[in-house]
Formats: C-alpha cells, structure tokens, sequence
C-alpha cells in the first residue's frame, strides 16, 4: 500500500502571516513516480460551494519510489483562518504523487493570533426565517420569536 | 415528475397559444356541434364540446375536431352548452389554419380558465424542490474537516521560498495606490437602479398576471363566472399590487437627500485608523436622526441544480456615529479604528467576507435614506 506523509518540524500547527514553515516529506510507493508536489492551499467550507486556492507548490526533483526530503515555505499575508456562521477557511499542506492515488495532508492555521478567527456570532445556529421560526413554535420546536 | 406534467400540461398549450397568435383565420363550416360526456376519474361525469369543422385552405378540403389548446372537460355541462350554441350545425364559423401544417386548426385560440389546472403539477415541483433544497442544506450545515486531495496537477513554481509579502495573493481582494488615497465613496446600489430593477420586475409580473384578470373579468362580464380562476388568482394580483407598492416607494426614494462618503482611504488594513466625512445634499431637515455604522458581513453562494443562492450574515455591526441634531446630521467626521482581531475582506467566486460603511437616516412618512459603501479591509502587513 503507497505511503505519503508530512511532517513539520515544528509542534504546532499556528502559523503568523510571512512565517516560514519547514519540515520533511517522505514516500513509500509501489511504483516510482514521475513527479511528486507538495501543495500549499486554501479551502473553504460551509454553507456555500466550496472554493479553493493553491497557492505555492514545491516539486521534488528525481524521486524515487521510497525517500525523504525537506522543504520549507513561506507563508504568505493571508487570507487568515476563519471560522464564522456560513464561511470557514482552511489552511493546509497536500503531498501528492503521480504515481500514487493516496495523498497526504496536514492542516495548518495561518492567523496574526495565533488561533483561527472566530467572530462572536460564530456558534449560533442559523435562527431562519422569522415565519419558519413562527411555525416551528406553534409545535412546540425551534427558538420562538417574541 | 412534476416538471414533466407541469410541461405537458400547461407549457406546451401554452407555447401553442403564442404560436396561434399569428395563424390564418379561415371560414369554416361546422359540421356537427354537440356536448359530449365521459366518465370522471372519481367516478361521475365530465363534459366537454365536440365540434366538428370543415374549412378549405390551399385548395384542398380539411375537416378538424380541435375546439381549444387547453383541456375543456369539466362537470359544468351548462357552460359548454353555452359554448356550443355559439356554434350550431351548418353555421359558418371563423377557425385559425397553421399556415405550415394546414391539417392543423382551432376554433378558438386564445387562453382559457381551464388552464390554470396545468398549474396544478407546480405544486409538486415547489415540494421536491423545497425537499432536495432542504436536504442539501442539511448535508451543508455538518462542519467536520473534510480535506480531500484538491489538487492533483501541479502549478509552475520550481520550489523558490520567496515570501509573498506585498504580493497579490488569491482570496485576498486587488487593490492599487489609488485604494490608500483620500477617496469619495460610491455606494454599492444607487436608488435609480433600485427603482429601475422593481419597475422592470413589476412589469414582467404584473404583465403576466392580467392576462388571467382579463379573462376572470371577462367571464363576469358575460354572466358566466369564472369562480374557480376568480379566487386563484387573487394571490397573485395582491402580490403585483405589492410591487407596483414598491415602484413607488422607490420613486419616492429618489427625492430623498444623498449622503456623501470621503474616507482617508478605501483600503485599510485590520487594526488602523480610517477617517470617515460626510456631507448631505438635499433636505436633510426631514431626516429625524442618521446613524453611520461599520459592518463585516458573511456571505456564501450555492447552487441547487440552476437555482443559485445566496445566504448572508452579520459577523460585525458597529454603531460609530448617532445623532438627531440637524447640524450634525448634515455633516461631520469620525475617526474608526477598524478592530484588529477580526476578519479582513475576502473574496473567492463563492464565498466573500465583504465590510462596508452603513448610512441610515430616518424619514417619518416617507422612505429611509439607505446607502452602503464598500470599503476594502486588508490583513495587516507582515514586518
């Protein structure tokens, strides 16, 4: 079974904006790929379509089918991590190889505070329609409104 | 399936009836003209006229039974009686020829009452519909971390380290020199645009919707109401009574006075100063009080099937200035240091975190002032 992994070298996953993040790379496949990437990006998650953005690669030069190599990124200006109501924006490195359909990922928060941003609101449940809502109480469920 | 009796049942008549509009009419003589009964679907019967026709086109002689494009049958044998006295046997009668295919005519072409029975299947549309929409978001609202393989080519980028600092970076929105300027503000929707996107909204339904007050009126008119049509279209008449509501409320929106933003700049990074000024034009003695707020909204984009939507929230909202005195309504600066520990703007083609600047000035009797202007909030720059 092919075998990809990352690891940082350091013991924390928080980055600030412009930090270099450095670690190894290292694979084990059954089959010595052509090239092998490894991908920084940003996704993001919640209530609407998801959208994502590679934004550095870093290709590894004559890999063989098994080895290990170091890489070191920097991180750029932003967009930060976030976590809000409807939007969630996540951070993360992917190693991928041609030869292989495994992949390897590890999540990374890029925030100036050292935690994803978190408005307020965040963990509210989404209240609906003020009529929904008006409904639902009538049968004894949902958050009535006065 | 829904759509697909929806289709058969009234688009397709419908589409019919658009098309007969530019037929040939043509003398015919009817042939024979009876009511004729069947049996219901529940058990009792059903009327509907049969008219049998014969006209001459392009030399040749054609007979048709085709009476109407939308289905007649009904229990009510006294108004298709009606209808068939109009046309006795032996009489001549006007009928519409399709030019491109001759053996296809009607004795009347227009819409009917019995139509809106072709509505009916909407209703189970609007179910499933709703359903999938409501099951989507379901599935939506779960927030574990799904990180599956996004990329699976590889960019350009031969592995340089360069930091990204100053850099355009995607999700980050583009801005230039100009953006840190002092510069006047345009608000993100005027209030002619408003006013032109209701008016043009009103028109397409109250356009549609009259077609059907039309023919209930005409059945009154002519001693034979239309009850059934009479009490369904109500909804949909105090629906484009509400719009032609908002035409003019909008029209009036267009007399109101016009704030005017300077900010020291459009773009400004999380935890700076951004001064704010204003100066209202117009009658700003009507307005009773202004607030100026500073909000950061949420939005998010998502599709089901070619049904697009778009779904908001507040995740900040800041009240910077409140005043009910005339003097400073009319004009004034604030100084606002955007918080340094929350959200910048963001922008990708679903999902957008956007800030804007809020001006709200109360009229009693009349519509509120209400502007927004966008302003570019930006990560704070690396050291």
């Amino acid at each position: 079974m092919d075998e990809l992994k990352i690891e940082l070298a350091s013991d924390h996953r928080e980055f600030f904006p412009g930090e270099e993040v450095a670690g190894t790379v290292s694979w084990r496949l059954g089959k010595a790929p052509r090239e092998v990437h490894l991908h920084l990006l940003w996704y993001t998650q919640g209530k609407g379509d998801r959208d994502a953005q590679l934004i550095r690669t870093v290709e590894f030069q004559h890999p063989a089918s098994e080895d290990s190599r170091p890489f070191h990124i920097y991180l750029p200006r932003g967009p930060y991590s976030f976590s809000g109501r409807l939007v969630s924006i996540i951070w993360g490195f992917e190693l991928i190889a041609n030869s292989s359909k495994e992949a390897a990922n590890e999540e990374i928060v890029l925030s100036p505070t050292g935690k994803e941003v978190r408005p307020p609101n965040a963990d509210e449940q989404e209240a609906g329609h003020p009529l929904v809502q008006k409904i639902k109480s009538w049968f004894g469920g949902g958050n009535a409104r006065a | 399936m829904g759509s697909v009796f929806f289709y058969f049942f009234f688009i397709s008549s419908f589409l019919k009836v658009r098309e007969a509009a530019a037929w040939e009419e043509v003398t015919c003589t009817i042939i024979s003209s009876d009511v004729g009964s069947y049996r219901g679907s529940e058990g009792g019967t059903v009327y509907a006229p049969e008219i049998e026709y014969e006209y001459e086109y392009a030399g040749r002689t054609w007979r048709s039974d085709k009476v109407r494009f939308f289905g007649m049958r009904s229990s009510n044998r006294t108004s298709h009686a009606n209808f068939v006295a109009r046309f006795p046997e032996g009489s001549a009668a006007v009928c519409y020829v399709n030019p491109a295919n001759p053996s296809e005519a009607v004795l009347d072409r227009g819409y009917s009452a019995s139509m809106f029975f072709g509505l009916i299947p909407l209703v189970f549309v609007g179910v499933g519909v709703g359903g999938m929409t409501y099951a989507v978001r379901g599935m939506r609202n779960a927030k574990g971390k799904d990180f599956s393989p996004v990329f699976k080519g590889s960019e350009q980028d031969r592995g340089s380290m360069g930091r990204l600092t100053g850099e355009a970076v995607p999700g980050l929105p583009a801005v230039d020199e100009a953006d840190f300027q002092e510069s006047r503000l345009k608000p993100s929707q005027t209030a002619l645009a408003t006013c032109l996107a209701m008016v043009g909204v009103s028109i397409f339904w109250n356009g549609l919707v009259s077609v059907f007050v039309t023919i209930a009126a005409r059945s009154w008119m002519d001693g034979d109401p239309e009850y059934f049509l009479t009490f369904f279209i109500i909804p949909f008449v105090l629906v484009g009574i509400g719009l032609i509501g908002g035409v003019f409320y909008f029209l009036l929106a267009l007399f109101n006075p016009r704030p005017d933003v300077t900010v020291s700049a459009r773009a400004i990074q999380l935890g700076e100063k951004l001064r704010i000024k204003w100066i209202v034009n117009g009658r700003t003695g009507r307005m009773e009080w202004v607030r100026i707020s500073l909000e950061g909204t949420e939005s998010a984009t998502y599709r089901v099937g070619t049904r697009s939507t778009t779904d908001t929230s507040n995740f900040l909202s800041e009240t910077l200035f409140e005043s009910s005195d005339r003097f400073a309504m009319a004009e004034g600066n604030l100084e606002v240091t955007i918080p340094a520990d929350t959200m910048h703007s963001f922008e990708a083609h679903n999902n957008k975190i956007t800030w804007e600047l809020r001006f709200h000035g109360k009229i009693s009797t009349w519509p509120d002032v209400k502007q927004s202007y966008p302003i570019t909030v930006l990560p704070r720059k690396i050291a």
